[in-house]
Formats: structure tokens, sequence, C-alpha cells
């Protein structure tokens, strides 16, 4: 019974439980100070934080598959190998995919549109952004990097007004870069448990967008008008 | 029984058969042109779910058209009216047969007989 002989060292070495309860209280001040703040950069630590006694612990399992007996003994082992082989590039992957790979399957089926009307928003807002057109008859918009995209089902049902509204609030995540909040609070959730009991901070940035799409047009008719419309499709 | 009932609803609803009125023959249209035209008085989101419907039943077609500082579709029928209907009459035939089997086929034997 190598490997639970492992596990209880580990549980038994005061040194080794501090350095993990320690990691954890970080992990949760720094996923407190994230909602606050809503810097990515602290989203990145908490990860760093939880799981360094995760792969702490996994290191020290002297898992040779060789010496299993016993299902808890294969159990631990086949977790120790999928922390220290799999979760790392599986990490990657999702981290790669997430802010090169989507982004440009997404432009790839988009088509870039060069509006005039859109060139004086981005312009009017102090904003720089491209526009692509996704053929989709479901109205949909979202900004991904300086990347706006938007449905044909969005220029069908809204009004001019209604489309500015809306493209102003994408304007607004360009500008704030909240793209890259929303993407790191999903992978980090993907990969810390602490942080699937935690609510978004980007409920915050959704409301600035809306506040910068109305200070601009000075009401928030249009905005209000394009979103029920939406929500009729 | 309760089931192979159900398929039949899957064919056409009212909605879906007024705007396909309106694309025959062969019409290209706009979202916006086929609800000013529809008579009853449904939103004009609710005609772009219809049309996306029929697309996806393969029933229409669609182009995407980008001018005048905005994008749209132009929808249009896949096949005429006639066409359309002798599919939809060779679809509720097989769903029959495949629901009520001999039954079905007998009826249509006597059916045919008759006239």
């Amino acid at each position: 019974m190598v490997i639970l002989e492992s596990v209880a060292t580990f549980v038994t070495d005061p040194a080794k439980m501090l350095i993990v309860v320690v990691s954890f209280l970080f992990a949760i001040s720094t996923l407190l100070a994230w909602k606050k703040y809503s810097k990515p950069a602290l989203l990145y630590a908490h990860l760093i934080f939880v799981l360094s006694p995760i792969f702490y612990f996994a290191l020290s399992i002297n898992c040779s598959l060789s010496v299993i007996r016993g299902l808890l003994s294969w159990c631990t082992a086949l977790f120790a190998k999928f922390i220290i082989y799999i979760l790392p590039p599986l990490m990657a992957f999702v981290f790669v995919s997430g802010i090169f790979i989507i982004p440009k399957l997404y432009k790839r089926r988009g088509k870039q549109l060069h509006f005039g009307w859109f060139s004086e928003l981005c312009s009017k807002a102090g904003v720089s952004a491209r526009l692509y057109l996704l053929d989709k008859a479901k109205p949909e918009a979202f900004a991904l990097g300086e990347s706006i995209f938007v449905s044909v089902g969005m220029f069908e049902i809204l009004s001019r007004e209604e489309l500015e509204a809306v493209l102003l609030h994408e304007l607004h995540h360009v500008k704030s870069n909240s793209s890259w909040n929303k993407f790191s609070a999903v992978f980090v959730r993907l990969f810390s448990p602490i942080a699937w009991f935690s609510s978004d901070s980007v409920e915050e940035d959704e409301l600035a967008a809306d506040e910068f799409a109305c200070r601009f047009q000075k009401s928030n008719i249009h905005l209000k008008s394009a979103k029920r419309k939406v929500e009729l499709f | 029984m309760k089931e192979k009932v159900a398929d039949f609803d899957s064919l056409l609803s009212p909605l879906e058969g007024d705007v396909l009125k309106i694309l025959w023959p062969d019409k290209k249209m706009l979202v916006r042109e086929i609800h000013t035209k529809l008579k009853s008085k449904v939103a004009l989101s609710s005609v772009a779910v219809i049309l996306d419907r029929l697309y996806d039943k393969q029933i229409v077609a669609r182009e995407v058209e980008t001018a005048r500082g905005g994008a749209r579709y132009i929808y249009y029928p896949t096949q005429d009216k006639n066409a359309f209907e002798k599919s939809v009459i060779d679809k509720t035939v097989n769903q029959l047969i495949k629901a009520f089997g001999p039954n079905a086929v007998s009826y249509f034997n006597e059916r045919f007989r008759k006239r």
C-alpha cells in the first residue's frame, strides 16, 4: 500500500498541511479581491493558489502503477497522474483555444463590414473596433477582443437607433477589454473547484456597458427596446 | 400512438403557410416586406423566427445582402407550390402508413378503388 502510505505521510505532515491551508486561504482571498476589483490577474493568481497544493500533493505520491493494491490506491494513483500529466496540457489547450483559436474561427465565419456610420460611431465613442457579420437569423451581438460580431438577425429586427445602442454596449466591452475578463472567469471556473461557488463579477461589466450606451444616446429607450425585441425571438 | 400523431404538427403551422403563400411563386423578399404583406398582426421578430424555421426545414432558402449600411436576408422558396404540396402529401402518406400500418394501406386501397 505504498500509495496510501504516501497519502498518510502527506496529510500527517504539519509543514505540508500548513502550505495547503495557506494556499487555500490565499486562493479564497484572491477570488474575493477579483469580485471587488474585476482584475483578471487576480483570477489567475487564485488559480495558482488553488492548484499548487494539488500539484504538490500529486507529486508527493509514489504512484508507480506496478505497486498499486486495492481500488483506493488505484484511484489515488490515477488522480496523481491526471494532475501531473493531463491537467497542464489540458489547461494550455483550453487557454490557447479561448484566446487565439476561437476568435480566429469566428472571424473566418464572419464577414467584415465597413460601414461609414459604424466608423463614425467608434470615433465618437473613442473606441477602435472591427465589425463582423455572422450569418445567423437569431439576433446576437458580442465582443471578442477588438472585434464585434453581429448576426444578420440583429440587423433585421432592430431599428438604426436600437442597433447603435447594442453596438455602443459592445464598444464598451471592447474599450474595457471585458471579453478578457469573461474568458478568464470561465477558464478559472473550469479548473478551480472553489470558483464554482462564486458568482460573476461580469454582471458589473454588463451594467457598465449598458450605462455607457444610455449615456451616449442620452436615453435608455433604444437599448431597452432592443433587448425586448431580442428576447421575443 | 400519441407520439406518432404529434409528428403531423411538424409539417406547417398556419403562420408558416401564410408566409409561404406570400413567397410563392418564386418571389425573393425581405423579412420586412413579408411582414408588411401578412394579414395577421404579428411582430417582425415572429416573422423572422418563422422564416428561420422554414429555412431549417429547407422549405425556403436565403441569401445575405449587405447594402445601405445594413445586412438582411432575402428569402425565396426552394420549390414551387405544386412541388411543395406533392412533397407534403408524400410525407403525410408515409407518416400515416408508419403510424397505422396495414390499416392505412387498406384504407387507401378502398378509397382509390371507389374513385
